[in-house]
Protein backbone atom coordinates (compact mmCIF):
# COMPACT_ATOMS: atom_id res chain seq x y z
CA UNK A 1 0.00 0.00 0.00
CA UNK A 2 2.76 2.09 0.79
CA UNK A 3 6.42 2.51 -0.93
CA UNK A 4 9.37 4.53 0.45
CA UNK A 5 12.03 4.42 -1.74
CA UNK A 6 15.44 6.00 -0.59
CA UNK A 7 13.61 9.36 0.68
CA UNK A 8 15.52 11.77 2.20
CA UNK A 9 14.00 14.99 3.21
CA UNK A 10 15.91 18.03 4.52
CA UNK A 11 14.66 21.92 6.41
CA UNK A 12 17.30 23.49 4.98
CA UNK A 13 20.32 22.84 6.80
CA UNK A 14 18.68 20.11 8.93
CA UNK A 15 17.82 16.37 8.03
CA UNK A 16 14.45 15.27 9.12
CA UNK A 17 14.78 11.80 7.21
CA UNK A 18 17.60 10.23 5.65
CA UNK A 19 17.35 7.30 3.10
CA UNK A 20 14.65 5.71 4.24
CA UNK A 21 13.14 2.44 1.98
CA UNK A 22 10.03 0.77 3.42
CA UNK A 23 6.94 -0.67 2.71
CA UNK A 24 4.32 -0.99 4.68
CA UNK A 25 1.04 -3.08 4.03
CA UNK A 26 -2.55 -4.11 5.48
CA UNK A 27 -2.50 -4.41 9.57
CA UNK A 28 -1.06 -2.49 12.16
CA UNK A 29 2.39 -0.66 11.88
CA UNK A 30 4.20 1.47 14.98
CA UNK A 31 6.70 3.87 13.95
CA UNK A 32 8.81 4.48 17.09
CA UNK A 33 11.13 7.07 17.93
CA UNK A 34 11.91 9.99 20.31
CA UNK A 35 11.03 13.15 19.48
CA UNK A 36 12.74 14.38 16.81
CA UNK A 37 13.49 11.11 15.35
CA UNK A 38 11.44 11.84 12.18
CA UNK A 39 7.85 10.07 12.23
CA UNK A 40 5.92 13.29 12.04
CA UNK A 41 8.04 14.36 8.87
CA UNK A 42 7.17 10.62 7.45
CA UNK A 43 4.05 10.75 8.27
CA UNK A 44 3.38 14.06 6.42
CA UNK A 45 5.12 13.27 3.48
CA UNK A 46 2.95 10.06 3.67
CA UNK A 47 -0.06 12.16 3.78
CA UNK A 48 0.82 14.52 0.74
CA UNK A 49 1.79 17.44 2.89
CA UNK A 50 5.32 17.71 2.50
CA UNK A 51 7.24 16.31 -0.51
CA UNK A 52 10.39 14.44 -0.05
CA UNK A 53 13.49 16.24 -0.96
CA UNK A 54 15.02 13.23 -2.78
CA UNK A 55 13.51 9.87 -3.41
CA UNK A 56 9.95 8.35 -4.10
CA UNK A 57 6.72 7.76 -2.19
CA UNK A 58 3.82 5.94 -3.61
CA UNK A 59 0.74 5.53 -1.82
CA UNK A 60 -1.83 2.84 -3.75
CA UNK A 61 0.46 3.50 -6.68
CA UNK A 62 0.70 7.34 -6.67
CA UNK A 63 2.49 9.94 -5.60
CA UNK A 64 0.32 11.43 -2.51
CA UNK A 65 1.69 15.57 -2.57
CA UNK A 66 -1.48 17.29 -3.01
CA UNK A 67 -2.91 14.24 -4.78
CA UNK A 68 -6.89 14.27 -3.95
CA UNK A 69 -7.06 10.78 -5.52
CA UNK A 70 -4.92 9.77 -2.35
CA UNK A 71 -6.86 11.30 0.47
CA UNK A 72 -9.90 10.02 -0.34
CA UNK A 73 -7.84 6.29 0.26
CA UNK A 74 -6.11 8.14 3.22
CA UNK A 75 -7.54 9.15 6.71
CA UNK A 76 -5.10 11.52 8.87
CA UNK A 77 -5.46 12.35 12.86
CA UNK A 78 -2.75 14.77 13.13
CA UNK A 79 -0.93 15.00 16.21
CA UNK A 80 -1.59 19.19 16.47
CA UNK A 81 -4.61 19.73 18.70
CA UNK A 82 -5.77 22.71 16.94
CA UNK A 83 -9.75 22.64 15.75
CA UNK A 84 -11.96 25.17 14.84
CA UNK A 85 -13.01 25.75 18.58
CA UNK A 86 -16.16 27.71 17.76
CA UNK A 87 -18.00 24.24 16.48
CA UNK A 88 -18.98 21.62 18.18
CA UNK A 89 -17.74 17.48 18.16
CA UNK A 90 -20.35 17.18 15.88
CA UNK A 91 -20.48 19.87 13.63
CA UNK A 92 -16.54 19.48 12.81
CA UNK A 93 -16.83 15.64 12.09
CA UNK A 94 -19.75 16.62 9.66
CA UNK A 95 -17.60 19.54 7.87
CA UNK A 96 -14.98 17.19 7.72
CA UNK A 97 -17.82 14.75 6.02
CA UNK A 98 -18.56 17.22 3.92
CA UNK A 99 -15.24 18.27 2.40
CA UNK A 100 -14.37 14.66 2.07
CA UNK A 101 -17.38 14.85 -0.25
CA UNK A 102 -20.19 13.65 0.95
CA UNK A 103 -23.60 15.09 1.07
CA UNK A 104 -25.27 16.87 4.01
CA UNK A 105 -27.03 13.46 4.95
CA UNK A 106 -24.50 11.07 4.54
CA UNK A 107 -22.06 13.47 6.12
CA UNK A 108 -24.30 13.44 9.23
CA UNK A 109 -25.57 9.71 9.44
CA UNK A 110 -21.31 8.62 8.86
CA UNK A 111 -20.59 11.01 11.86
CA UNK A 112 -23.23 9.73 14.38
CA UNK A 113 -21.96 6.55 13.41
CA UNK A 114 -17.83 7.57 14.06
CA UNK A 115 -18.92 10.01 17.25
CA UNK A 116 -20.77 6.73 18.70
CA UNK A 117 -17.11 4.26 17.71
CA UNK A 118 -14.74 6.92 19.30
CA UNK A 119 -17.40 7.20 22.32
CA UNK A 120 -18.15 10.65 21.71
CA UNK A 121 -21.82 10.88 20.37
CA UNK A 122 -23.09 11.77 23.70
CA UNK A 123 -20.62 15.13 24.39
CA UNK A 124 -20.26 15.97 20.90
CA UNK A 125 -23.20 18.69 20.69
CA UNK A 126 -20.69 20.89 23.27
CA UNK A 127 -18.40 23.28 21.88
CA UNK A 128 -14.87 22.22 21.20
CA UNK A 129 -13.62 25.07 23.03
CA UNK A 130 -14.20 23.13 26.31
CA UNK A 131 -12.89 19.65 25.53
CA UNK A 132 -9.99 17.32 27.30
CA UNK A 133 -7.64 16.13 25.61
CA UNK A 134 -8.91 13.41 25.47
CA UNK A 135 -12.32 14.51 23.97
CA UNK A 136 -9.70 16.43 21.15
CA UNK A 137 -8.38 12.93 20.31
CA UNK A 138 -11.24 11.32 20.07
CA UNK A 139 -13.07 13.61 17.76
CA UNK A 140 -9.12 13.59 15.97
CA UNK A 141 -9.86 9.64 15.16
CA UNK A 142 -13.74 9.90 14.41
CA UNK A 143 -12.65 12.27 11.14
CA UNK A 144 -9.99 10.49 9.79
CA UNK A 145 -12.18 7.57 9.66
CA UNK A 146 -15.32 9.03 8.78
CA UNK A 147 -14.63 8.34 4.66
CA UNK A 148 -13.49 4.96 5.73
CA UNK A 149 -10.32 4.73 4.08
CA UNK A 150 -7.72 2.54 3.02
CA UNK A 151 -4.65 3.39 5.05
CA UNK A 152 -5.01 5.25 8.25
CA UNK A 153 -2.43 7.39 9.81
CA UNK A 154 -2.47 8.55 13.48
CA UNK A 155 0.54 10.66 15.29
CA UNK A 156 0.64 10.58 18.73
CA UNK A 157 -3.28 8.89 18.87
CA UNK A 158 -2.44 8.03 22.65
CA UNK A 159 -1.74 11.22 24.09
CA UNK A 160 -4.13 12.69 26.64
CA UNK A 161 -6.30 9.68 26.49
CA UNK A 162 -6.85 8.19 29.88
CA UNK A 163 -6.77 4.18 30.00
CA UNK A 164 -10.26 3.84 29.54
CA UNK A 165 -10.10 5.76 26.27
CA UNK A 166 -6.94 4.17 25.33
CA UNK A 167 -7.99 0.51 25.77
CA UNK A 168 -11.35 1.62 23.70
CA UNK A 169 -8.98 3.35 21.29
CA UNK A 170 -6.65 0.45 21.03
CA UNK A 171 -10.16 -1.93 20.45
CA UNK A 172 -11.28 0.76 17.46
CA UNK A 173 -8.01 0.07 15.82
CA UNK A 174 -7.48 -3.48 15.97
CA UNK A 175 -11.19 -3.36 14.64
CA UNK A 176 -10.03 -1.59 11.84
CA UNK A 177 -7.02 -3.69 11.06
CA UNK A 178 -9.09 -6.95 11.61
CA UNK A 179 -11.11 -5.35 7.89
CA UNK A 180 -7.87 -5.27 5.83
CA UNK A 181 -6.81 -1.19 6.68
CA UNK A 182 -3.26 -0.53 6.70
CA UNK A 183 -2.83 1.53 9.92
CA UNK A 184 0.48 3.96 11.16
CA UNK A 185 0.84 4.66 14.58
CA UNK A 186 3.55 6.81 15.68
CA UNK A 187 4.40 6.78 19.30
CA UNK A 188 7.48 7.44 21.26
CA UNK A 189 6.35 5.04 24.19
CA UNK A 190 7.43 1.43 23.05
CA UNK A 191 5.30 0.01 26.11
CA UNK A 192 2.15 1.88 24.11
CA UNK A 193 2.34 0.23 20.97
CA UNK A 194 3.66 -3.17 22.44
CA UNK A 195 -0.27 -3.86 23.09
CA UNK A 196 -0.97 -3.13 19.57
CA UNK A 197 1.46 -4.33 17.27
CA UNK A 198 4.71 -6.25 17.11
CA UNK A 199 5.39 -4.77 13.58
CA UNK A 200 7.33 -2.10 14.18
CA UNK A 201 9.58 0.90 12.37
CA UNK A 202 12.45 2.15 14.67
CA UNK A 203 13.16 6.12 13.49
CA UNK A 204 16.38 7.27 15.30
CA UNK A 205 17.63 10.78 14.40
CA UNK A 206 15.55 10.82 10.83
CA UNK A 207 17.48 7.06 9.94
CA UNK A 208 15.21 4.15 9.69
CA UNK A 209 17.24 2.06 12.49
CA UNK A 210 15.37 -0.90 12.57
CA UNK A 211 12.00 -3.23 11.19
CA UNK A 212 10.30 -5.87 11.42
CA UNK A 213 8.53 -7.57 14.28
CA UNK A 214 9.27 -6.31 18.03
CA UNK A 215 10.00 -9.47 19.42
CA UNK A 216 13.83 -9.78 17.54
CA UNK A 217 14.12 -6.63 18.49
CA UNK A 218 13.24 -7.10 21.84
CA UNK A 219 15.95 -10.08 21.99
CA UNK A 220 18.51 -8.11 20.17
CA UNK A 221 17.90 -5.80 23.46
CA UNK A 222 18.27 -8.83 25.76
CA UNK A 223 21.67 -9.61 24.44
CA UNK A 224 22.98 -6.62 26.12
CA UNK A 225 22.94 -6.02 29.42
CA UNK A 226 19.87 -4.42 31.12
CA UNK A 227 19.94 -2.00 34.02
CA UNK A 228 18.03 -2.58 36.87
CA UNK A 229 17.64 -0.69 40.46
CA UNK A 230 15.48 -2.05 43.39
CA UNK A 231 14.80 0.26 46.33
CA UNK A 232 15.09 -1.39 49.62
CA UNK A 233 15.33 -1.24 53.17
CA UNK A 234 17.62 -4.19 53.28
CA UNK A 235 20.45 -3.92 50.94
CA UNK A 236 22.79 -5.89 52.13
CA UNK A 237 19.93 -9.36 52.38
CA UNK A 238 18.67 -8.48 48.82
CA UNK A 239 22.01 -8.19 47.29
CA UNK A 240 23.57 -11.23 48.84
CA UNK A 241 20.40 -13.31 47.30
CA UNK A 242 20.46 -11.85 44.16
CA UNK A 243 23.56 -13.07 43.44
CA UNK A 244 22.27 -16.19 43.87
CA UNK A 245 20.57 -15.66 40.22
CA UNK A 246 22.60 -16.85 37.21
CA UNK A 247 21.30 -13.34 35.41
CA UNK A 248 22.79 -10.71 37.71
CA UNK A 249 26.40 -9.90 35.92
CA UNK A 250 27.01 -6.88 38.16
CA UNK A 251 25.87 -5.70 41.40
CA UNK A 252 26.49 -2.11 43.15
CA UNK A 253 25.00 -0.79 46.62
CA UNK A 254 24.18 2.50 46.42
CA UNK A 255 24.49 4.66 49.12
CA UNK A 256 20.78 5.58 49.14
CA UNK A 257 20.30 2.08 50.50
CA UNK A 258 19.41 0.76 46.50
CA UNK A 259 20.69 -2.06 44.53
CA UNK A 260 21.82 -1.36 41.41
CA UNK A 261 22.48 -4.87 38.94
CA UNK A 262 23.36 -5.14 35.28
CA UNK A 263 21.54 -8.37 34.52
CA UNK A 264 20.95 -10.69 31.08
CA UNK A 265 17.76 -12.02 29.98
CA UNK A 266 15.63 -9.87 31.35
CA UNK A 267 12.65 -11.34 30.61
CA UNK A 268 14.02 -14.59 32.79
CA UNK A 269 15.34 -12.17 36.08
CA UNK A 270 12.08 -10.96 36.85
CA UNK A 271 10.22 -13.93 37.97
CA UNK A 272 12.85 -15.21 39.67
CA UNK A 273 12.84 -11.93 41.98
CA UNK A 274 9.28 -12.79 42.03
CA UNK A 275 10.13 -16.29 43.45
CA UNK A 276 13.26 -14.59 45.83
CA UNK A 277 10.71 -12.34 47.49
CA UNK A 278 8.42 -14.75 48.18
CA UNK A 279 10.34 -17.49 49.43
CA UNK A 280 12.87 -15.53 51.67
CA UNK A 281 9.68 -12.81 52.45
CA UNK A 282 12.08 -9.88 51.22
CA UNK A 283 10.79 -6.01 51.93
CA UNK A 284 10.85 -4.08 48.04
CA UNK A 285 9.66 -0.50 47.95
CA UNK A 286 10.44 -0.23 44.44
CA UNK A 287 12.16 -2.07 41.22
CA UNK A 288 12.81 -0.12 37.95
CA UNK A 289 14.80 -0.44 35.31
CA UNK A 290 15.82 2.51 33.40
CA UNK A 291 16.46 0.96 30.46
CA UNK A 292 12.79 0.29 29.94
CA UNK A 293 11.96 3.08 27.79
CA UNK A 294 12.71 3.80 23.62
CA UNK A 295 16.11 5.97 24.66
CA UNK A 296 17.32 2.38 25.75
CA UNK A 297 16.50 0.31 22.57
CA UNK A 298 18.52 3.29 20.39
CA UNK A 299 21.38 3.08 22.37
CA UNK A 300 21.51 -0.14 22.13
CA UNK A 301 21.30 -0.65 18.57
CA UNK A 302 23.10 2.11 17.96
CA UNK A 303 25.68 0.97 20.10
CA UNK A 304 26.25 4.34 22.07
CA UNK B 1 -17.57 20.24 -3.29
CA UNK B 2 -16.92 24.01 -4.01
CA UNK B 3 -20.23 25.36 -3.29
CA UNK B 4 -19.87 23.86 0.07
CA UNK B 5 -16.46 25.21 1.18
CA UNK B 6 -17.78 28.40 -0.38
CA UNK B 7 -21.14 28.62 1.51
CA UNK B 8 -19.08 27.22 4.76
CA UNK B 9 -16.52 29.49 4.81
CA UNK B 10 -18.77 32.90 3.95
CA UNK B 11 -21.04 31.66 7.24
CA UNK B 12 -17.77 31.67 9.09
CA UNK B 13 -16.36 34.98 7.93
CA UNK B 14 -20.13 36.44 8.51
CA UNK B 15 -20.31 35.06 11.64
CA UNK B 16 -21.17 37.51 14.54
CA UNK B 17 -17.85 36.83 16.48
CA UNK B 18 -16.43 37.72 12.81
CA UNK B 19 -18.50 41.13 12.32
CA UNK B 20 -19.19 42.55 15.31
CA UNK B 21 -15.99 44.77 14.84
CA UNK B 22 -16.51 45.95 11.54
CA UNK B 23 -20.56 46.78 12.56
CA UNK B 24 -18.40 48.74 15.11
CA UNK B 25 -16.40 50.13 12.54
CA UNK B 26 -19.35 51.60 10.26
CA UNK B 27 -21.02 52.92 12.80
CA UNK B 28 -17.53 55.18 13.65
CA UNK B 29 -17.22 56.18 10.23
CA UNK B 30 -21.09 56.80 10.15
CA UNK B 31 -21.14 58.69 13.53
CA UNK B 32 -17.36 60.58 13.24
CA UNK B 33 -19.13 61.49 9.31
CA UNK B 34 -22.45 62.93 10.76
CA UNK B 35 -19.95 64.75 13.39
CA UNK B 36 -18.05 66.02 10.95
CA UNK B 37 -20.99 67.07 8.30
CA UNK B 38 -22.38 68.99 11.41
CA UNK B 39 -19.28 71.08 11.88
CA UNK B 40 -19.01 71.65 7.64
CA UNK B 41 -21.98 72.57 6.65
CA UNK B 42 -20.84 75.23 3.71
CA UNK B 43 -19.51 71.77 2.01
CA UNK B 44 -23.02 70.30 0.69
CA UNK B 45 -23.94 66.70 1.33
CA UNK B 46 -22.77 65.69 -1.94
CA UNK B 47 -19.60 66.69 -1.55
CA UNK B 48 -19.46 65.80 2.39
CA UNK B 49 -20.33 62.00 1.02
CA UNK B 50 -17.78 62.00 -1.33
CA UNK B 51 -15.03 63.27 1.15
CA UNK B 52 -15.94 60.45 3.91
CA UNK B 53 -15.88 58.06 1.03
CA UNK B 54 -12.62 58.99 -0.12
CA UNK B 55 -11.33 59.62 3.63
CA UNK B 56 -12.74 57.09 5.27
CA UNK B 57 -14.40 54.72 3.18
CA UNK B 58 -12.64 53.02 0.96
CA UNK B 59 -9.52 53.26 3.47
CA UNK B 60 -11.89 51.13 5.21
CA UNK B 61 -12.29 48.38 2.72
CA UNK B 62 -8.87 48.34 1.97
CA UNK B 63 -8.54 47.21 5.95
CA UNK B 64 -11.61 44.36 5.78
CA UNK B 65 -9.70 43.25 2.70
CA UNK B 66 -6.78 42.98 4.74
CA UNK B 67 -8.12 41.19 7.24
CA UNK B 68 -10.67 38.62 5.31
CA UNK B 69 -8.10 38.41 2.59
CA UNK B 70 -5.07 37.01 4.70
CA UNK B 71 -7.63 34.80 6.10
CA UNK B 72 -8.62 32.26 3.95
CA UNK B 73 -5.12 30.49 3.60
CA UNK B 74 -2.75 32.45 6.45
CA UNK B 75 -4.97 32.52 9.13
CA UNK B 76 -5.46 28.72 8.54
CA UNK B 77 -1.70 28.13 8.40
CA UNK B 78 -1.36 30.23 11.52
CA UNK B 79 -4.29 28.19 13.47
CA UNK B 80 -2.37 25.05 12.22
CA UNK B 81 -5.82 23.84 11.13
CA UNK B 82 -4.96 23.73 7.56
CA UNK B 83 -3.86 20.35 7.94
CA UNK B 84 -7.49 19.64 7.96
CA UNK B 85 -8.33 21.25 4.87
CA UNK B 86 -5.00 20.32 3.13
CA UNK B 87 -5.84 16.24 3.54
CA UNK B 88 -9.40 15.57 2.38
CA UNK B 89 -9.65 15.02 -1.82
CA UNK B 90 -10.31 18.70 -2.28
CA UNK B 91 -8.27 19.82 -5.35
CA UNK B 92 -6.20 22.77 -4.03
CA UNK B 93 -7.10 25.15 -6.78
CA UNK B 94 -10.77 24.62 -5.95
CA UNK B 95 -10.11 24.68 -2.54
CA UNK B 96 -8.61 28.45 -2.53
CA UNK B 97 -10.60 29.84 -5.04
CA UNK B 98 -13.80 29.23 -3.02
CA UNK B 99 -12.44 30.45 -0.08
CA UNK B 100 -10.91 33.59 -2.00
CA UNK B 101 -14.98 34.25 -3.41
CA UNK B 102 -16.29 33.92 0.24
CA UNK B 103 -13.55 36.65 1.46
CA UNK B 104 -14.42 38.82 -1.29
CA UNK B 105 -18.12 38.56 -0.82
CA UNK B 106 -17.67 39.36 2.87
CA UNK B 107 -15.55 41.96 1.88
CA UNK B 108 -17.78 43.47 -0.84
CA UNK B 109 -21.50 43.02 1.58
CA UNK B 110 -19.34 45.34 4.36
CA UNK B 111 -18.33 47.67 1.65
CA UNK B 112 -21.82 48.07 0.70
CA UNK B 113 -23.62 48.22 3.93
CA UNK B 114 -20.76 51.23 5.21
CA UNK B 115 -21.96 52.56 1.47
CA UNK B 116 -25.41 52.71 2.36
CA UNK B 117 -24.51 53.80 6.16
CA UNK B 118 -22.46 56.59 5.17
CA UNK B 119 -25.29 58.07 2.40
CA UNK B 120 -28.02 57.80 4.98
CA UNK B 121 -26.11 59.80 7.53
CA UNK B 122 -25.30 62.07 4.67
CA UNK B 123 -28.78 62.40 2.44
CA UNK B 124 -30.94 60.00 5.12
CA UNK B 125 -33.46 58.29 2.96
CA UNK B 126 -33.68 59.64 0.09
CA UNK B 127 -29.15 58.82 -0.65
CA UNK B 128 -31.19 55.51 -1.87
CA UNK B 129 -32.32 57.47 -4.79
CA UNK B 130 -29.08 58.65 -5.63
CA UNK B 131 -27.32 57.11 -8.69
CA UNK B 132 -23.74 58.46 -6.72
CA UNK B 133 -24.58 55.87 -4.31
CA UNK B 134 -25.30 53.10 -6.29
CA UNK B 135 -22.56 53.38 -8.46
CA UNK B 136 -20.47 53.70 -5.38
CA UNK B 137 -21.58 49.82 -4.45
CA UNK B 138 -20.74 48.65 -7.93
CA UNK B 139 -17.05 50.35 -7.00
CA UNK B 140 -17.04 48.66 -3.51
CA UNK B 141 -17.75 45.36 -5.26
CA UNK B 142 -14.81 45.90 -8.04
CA UNK B 143 -12.90 47.12 -5.10
CA UNK B 144 -13.30 44.32 -2.73
CA UNK B 145 -12.17 41.65 -5.70
CA UNK B 146 -9.48 43.61 -6.72
CA UNK B 147 -8.37 44.22 -2.86
CA UNK B 148 -9.21 40.46 -1.51
CA UNK B 149 -7.31 39.34 -4.62
CA UNK B 150 -4.35 41.50 -4.69
CA UNK B 151 -4.13 41.25 -0.26
CA UNK B 152 -4.72 37.06 -0.85
CA UNK B 153 -1.58 37.12 -3.24
CA UNK B 154 0.45 38.66 -0.89
CA UNK B 155 -0.62 36.08 1.67
CA UNK B 156 0.84 33.57 -0.19
CA UNK B 157 4.03 34.96 -1.05
CA UNK B 158 4.63 36.39 2.49
CA UNK B 159 4.93 35.63 5.78
CA UNK B 160 3.21 38.24 8.31
CA UNK B 161 1.28 39.02 5.68
CA UNK B 162 -1.18 41.31 7.09
CA UNK B 163 0.94 43.98 7.68
CA UNK B 164 2.95 44.03 4.32
CA UNK B 165 -1.05 44.33 3.37
CA UNK B 166 -1.62 47.30 5.64
CA UNK B 167 1.91 49.25 4.34
CA UNK B 168 0.13 48.87 0.94
CA UNK B 169 -3.51 49.71 2.02
CA UNK B 170 -2.13 52.59 4.34
CA UNK B 171 1.32 53.28 2.81
CA UNK B 172 1.51 52.67 -1.08
CA UNK B 173 -2.52 53.67 -1.92
CA UNK B 174 -2.22 57.19 -0.16
CA UNK B 175 0.62 58.53 -1.06
CA UNK B 176 1.17 56.66 -4.80
CA UNK B 177 -2.36 58.48 -6.29
CA UNK B 178 -0.34 61.89 -5.12
CA UNK B 179 2.78 61.02 -7.10
CA UNK B 180 3.34 63.12 -9.66
CA UNK B 181 3.54 62.20 -13.38
CA UNK B 182 1.54 58.80 -14.35
CA UNK B 183 2.35 56.56 -11.30
CA UNK B 184 -1.29 57.26 -10.01
CA UNK B 185 -2.43 54.55 -12.33
CA UNK B 186 -0.50 51.97 -10.38
CA UNK B 187 -3.09 52.49 -7.07
CA UNK B 188 -6.42 50.32 -6.96
CA UNK B 189 -7.27 53.21 -4.89
CA UNK B 190 -7.07 55.91 -7.83
CA UNK B 191 -8.96 53.49 -10.19
CA UNK B 192 -11.74 52.98 -7.97
CA UNK B 193 -12.22 57.51 -7.55
CA UNK B 194 -11.82 57.25 -11.40
CA UNK B 195 -15.13 55.07 -11.35
CA UNK B 196 -16.84 56.99 -8.71
CA UNK B 197 -19.67 59.63 -9.84
CA UNK B 198 -18.07 61.95 -7.09
CA UNK B 199 -18.38 66.03 -7.39
CA UNK B 200 -14.93 67.43 -7.41
CA UNK B 201 -14.08 70.66 -5.38
CA UNK B 202 -12.28 73.42 -6.97
CA UNK B 203 -10.57 74.27 -3.67
CA UNK B 204 -9.74 71.79 -1.25
CA UNK B 205 -11.79 71.31 1.56
CA UNK B 206 -10.92 73.55 4.62
CA UNK B 207 -8.74 71.80 7.35
CA UNK B 208 -7.83 68.98 4.70
CA UNK B 209 -5.06 70.77 2.23
CA UNK B 210 -2.82 69.40 1.07
CA UNK B 211 -4.21 65.32 1.02
CA UNK B 212 -5.17 66.30 -2.00
CA UNK B 213 -6.69 63.54 -4.74
CA UNK B 214 -7.07 61.02 -2.38
CA UNK B 215 -9.65 62.65 -0.30
CA UNK B 216 -11.38 64.97 -2.94
CA UNK B 217 -10.98 65.05 -6.75
CA UNK B 218 -9.99 61.68 -7.99
CA UNK B 219 -7.86 60.90 -11.05
CA UNK B 220 -10.63 61.62 -13.64
CA UNK B 221 -8.21 60.77 -16.31
CA UNK B 222 -8.53 57.25 -16.38
CA UNK B 223 -11.51 55.90 -18.75
CA UNK B 224 -13.85 53.91 -16.78
CA UNK B 225 -13.53 51.14 -18.95
CA UNK B 226 -9.91 51.10 -17.97
CA UNK B 227 -10.40 51.28 -14.36
CA UNK B 228 -13.08 48.32 -14.40
CA UNK B 229 -10.87 46.44 -16.47
CA UNK B 230 -8.04 46.70 -13.85
CA UNK B 231 -9.20 45.87 -11.23
CA UNK B 232 -10.98 42.88 -12.91
CA UNK B 233 -7.72 42.04 -13.95
CA UNK B 234 -6.27 42.80 -10.69
CA UNK B 235 -8.49 39.94 -9.28
CA UNK B 236 -8.70 37.37 -11.55
CA UNK B 237 -4.40 37.50 -12.23
CA UNK B 238 -4.41 37.66 -8.72
CA UNK B 239 -6.20 34.78 -8.04
CA UNK B 240 -4.41 32.55 -10.70
CA UNK B 241 -1.21 32.93 -9.22
CA UNK B 242 -2.63 32.78 -5.64
CA UNK B 243 -4.04 29.29 -7.04
CA UNK B 244 -0.90 28.08 -9.06
CA UNK B 245 1.20 28.77 -5.73
CA UNK B 246 -1.18 27.20 -3.09
CA UNK B 247 -0.90 23.96 -5.43
CA UNK B 248 3.00 23.83 -5.03
CA UNK B 249 3.24 25.12 -1.52
CA UNK B 250 4.01 22.97 1.66
CA UNK B 251 2.21 24.20 4.33
CA UNK B 252 4.03 22.82 7.53
CA UNK B 253 4.51 24.92 11.18
CA UNK B 254 7.51 25.19 10.94
CA UNK B 255 8.05 24.78 14.97
CA UNK B 256 6.56 21.16 14.42
CA UNK B 257 8.77 20.07 11.83
CA UNK B 258 11.11 17.36 13.03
Amino acid sequence: MIELDHVSRWFGLVIGLNDVSAHIGPGITALLGQNGAGKTTMIRMITGQIRPTTGRIEILGEEPFANPNVFRQLGYCPEIDQFYEWMTGREFVEHMGRLSGFGASEAKERSQRMLQIVGMADRCDKKIAGYSKGMRQRIKLAQAMLHDPKIILLDEPLNGLDPVGRHEFMQVVAGLADRGKCIIISSHILSEVEQLTHNIFLLHRGRLLATGNLTTIRNLIDKHPHRIRIETPEPQRVASLMLTLDNVLSLDLDRDGAVDLEVKNADTFYPAVANLVLEHDLKIHGLASPDNNLESVFQYLVGA
Amino acid sequence: MAGYIYLSTLREFLSPRRLIIWIVAVMAVAGLGYGWLSLSRQLGTDMGYSTLMGLMGFRLLALVAAVFATAVIAGEVEQKTIVYLLTRPIPRPVLLVSRALAAITTIAVIGVVLVLVVSLVNFGPSGLAKGMVWRDVGVVALGAMAYGGFFLFISMLLNRAFLFCLLFAFGWEVFVPNMPGDLYFASLHSHMRALTLHPTSAAPSPGLTGIGPSIGAGPTAIPTGVSIAVLLLVCLVSLGLSALWFQQSEYVPREDAE
